[in-house]
């Protein structure tokens, strides 16, 4: 039920604030569009939790760089949990922006591996790939926050094998819905 | 209005976001046979070729080898020199044997089936007991989960290895590794039966065995856990008994004076048969984790423990136990071992299959100082179990039955090989 009521919050938050960061920006001038950075490297860290039938934080880090008012790329590594096993995603991630403002809605779309925390042992981790839809609102010159929804895959293999039989694979899709909020740096 | 639906549109599909689990291995699956094919089948044939190891019984100079799963050789062993293969007793999912008289008992999965053998060149079925082991299973591909049995298809005579992919509901999946459930997933296995005296009414077998035969009963242990006692005083209508609990995970059987000692992976158990059909519980001794066949001889008891295979362990050892008082049995002391397998007494001669090291021979006059005095040893067989019996010690070898004359242990001389 707590997952649900903040799941609920959160959804509220983005989209409001997305709604009102749209209204925002059509009342801006043509001078204020014209503030966008055009390229250069941008940071963001992002906190976040992945529910559904269950519930995992999430953190991560992205570098990346933006190449025009529209497309940015990035390279992203964090740390989350499913089922009791530590991960840490290994991805990277295309954007597009929506608007060719520096507060803009923004779509997201990320594929990577999600490593075993150890490296030895039967959790062999695995592929992942998720799609987001986002807020980022600027609240100052190189500072921004970004909120977004999405939806979140993970193919997780384990090897564990609690009976000693051989070549015993336990795989568990991974679906889940995600909510991020994060700090922007460019 | 819109906003309501979209954020009611968007909950419902967050809302379905649910994880999946599937477990993909290669799993033992079942291959039935009607009830009435199985009991149908059987019967002695000309002699053929072994293909598969199995345990060795010997008795009135016959030699017989279990070939796990279909049947019986007879071998003519009058002549340890020259041993004759004289035919094929057809019997399916047989483990084991004894003889007892001129009856011979063996089990045919579910089944123990009695044959005469008055005339050993041709045994005559004489009788069925039927589901006296109601968990026997055919022997496996051991490292594989097992899918659930439904025994009203039929019995189970074989497996076949499949690649199984299926989900997993609630963390219960559809394999069984069967601790509590009607079907354990190793059958009677390696055991065989045997008889330690050698008195000439009995066969006398290896020492891994699960079978044995104690005055006018024969006690079969089946899954580890339950000790079968059958009288056959009657020989052609044998009686079974209720089944008797054990723990640990039996693998051996040995009978002694009035006693069974087994072997489990951590010890040793003792069970009295003052009420042969219903054995009691005497002692227990605890050693390190390993597979343990015991011996028993002038009231000291010896144990090989080995370490691998399904009993796990890392020590490799003979153990010494003073049995003098049966009630309270005392490891006197423990000698290093390669990999023992099997082991048999004979006088003062102790024999032990140490895996890679070969068959050793070790002058047992003094049990206590046993394992410093090595008298001989094989190095190029890989021993499993042995047979002594009247300065011939037959062998049971990966490729082979061996059997060698230690009517002189100081050069013991290697009579005959019988290849597999």
């Amino acid at each position: 039920m707590k997952i649900i009521i903040i799941s609920a919050t959160l959804l509220l938050t983005t989209i409001s604030f997305g709604q009102n960061s749209v209204n925002e920006l059509e009342k801006n001038s043509p001078d204020d569009i014209t503030k966008s950075v055009v390229s250069g490297f941008y940071n963001r860290v992002n906190v976040g939790v992945l529910g559904g039938s269950a519930s995992s934080p999430s953190f991560n880090i992205i570098n990346g760089y933006r190449f025009n008012q529209r497309w940015s790329a990035g390279f992203g590594l964090g740390v989350e949990q499913f089922n009791w096993n530590r991960y840490i995603p290994v991805f990277v991630e295309g954007n597009y922006n929506l608007l060719k403002t520096n507060t803009t809605p923004w779509l997201n779309l990320m594929v990577g591996y999600e490593l075993p925390n150890q490296n030895i042992g039967p959790n062999r981790g695995g592929f992942t790939w998720g799609g987001k839809f986002g807020f980022s609102y600027f609240i100052a010159e190189h500072v921004g926050i970004s909120t977004s929804i999405g939806y979140r895959y993970a193919n997780l293999k384990d090897e564990t094998n609690w009976w000693g039989w051989e070549d015993f694979v336990t795989i568990t899709d991974i679906n889940r819905y995600e909510f991020r909020v994060g700090v922007v740096f460019k | 209005m819109k906003k309501t639906v979209l954020m009611l549109g968007i909950l419902a599909l967050l809302g379905a976001c649910k994880d999946k689990v599937r477990q993909e291995y290669i799993a033992n699956v079942p291959v039935y046979t009607a009830y009435e094919t199985f009991r149908s089948d059987g019967g002695f044939e000309g002699a053929r070729p072994i293909t598969q190891k199995g345990n060795i019984y010997f008795k009135d100079d016959f030699l017989f080898m279990v070939e796990p799963d279909e049947g019986i050789h007879f071998i003519d062993n009058s002549n340890p020199s020259s041993p004759v293969q004289t035919g094929f007793l057809k019997i399916w999912g047989a483990t084991g044997m004894s003889i007892k008289g001129d009856y011979l008992y063996a089990n045919s999965l579910i089944d123990l089936v009695i044959y005469d053998l008055s005339t050993i060149t041709t045994p005559v079925f004489v009788d069925r007991m039927e589901d006296v082991f109601p968990t026997a299973l055919p022997v496996s591909e051991k490292n594989y989960p097992y899918k659930t049995i439904d025994k009203n298809l039929g019995v189970v005579t074989s497996w076949t290895q499949e690649k199984v992919s299926e989900d997993v509901t609630n963390g219960n999946p559809s394999w069984v590794n069967c601790f509590q459930c009607d079907f354990e997933t190793i059958g009677l296995g390696d055991g065989g039966f045997s008889e330690g005296s050698g008195s000439g009414q009995t066969s006398i077998s290896g020492s891994i065995t699960l079978f044995t035969i104690l005055n006018d009963y024969l006690y079969v242990v089946e899954e580890g856990n339950f000790l079968h006692p059958i009288n056959i005083s009657n020989p052609t209508a044998p009686v079974a008994h209720d089944i008797v609990g054990l723990w640990g995970g039996v693998e051996t059987i040995f009978p002694y004076q009035n006693y069974l000692f087994m072997g489990t992976p951590s010890g040793i158990l003792i069970y009295g048969t003052d009420s042969p059909n219903n054995p009691n519980y005497i002692a227990s001794l605890s050693h390190a984790r390993g597979c343990d066949p015991v011996v028993v001889k002038d009231d000291y008891a010896y144990v090989t423990v080995r370490s691998g295979g399904p009993c796990g362990g890392d020590v490799n050892q003979l153990d010494v136990i003073d049995v003098s008082t049966i009630s309270n049995p005392i490891l006197k002391q423990s000698f290093d071992m390669k990999n023992p397998h099997g082991l048999g007494i004979d006088g003062d001669l102790l024999f032990i299959c140490d895996g890679e090291a070969g068959l050793k021979v070790y002058d047992a006059s003094n049990p206590l100082t046993v394992g410093d005095h090595l008298s001989h040893q094989f190095k190029n067989i890989q021993a499993t179990d042995i047979i002594p019996f009247n300065t011939i010690a037959m062998v049971i070898g990966d490729d082979g039955i061996y059997q060698y004359d230690y009517s002189n242990p100081s050069e013991m001389i290697l009579l005959s090989k019988i290849s597999f």
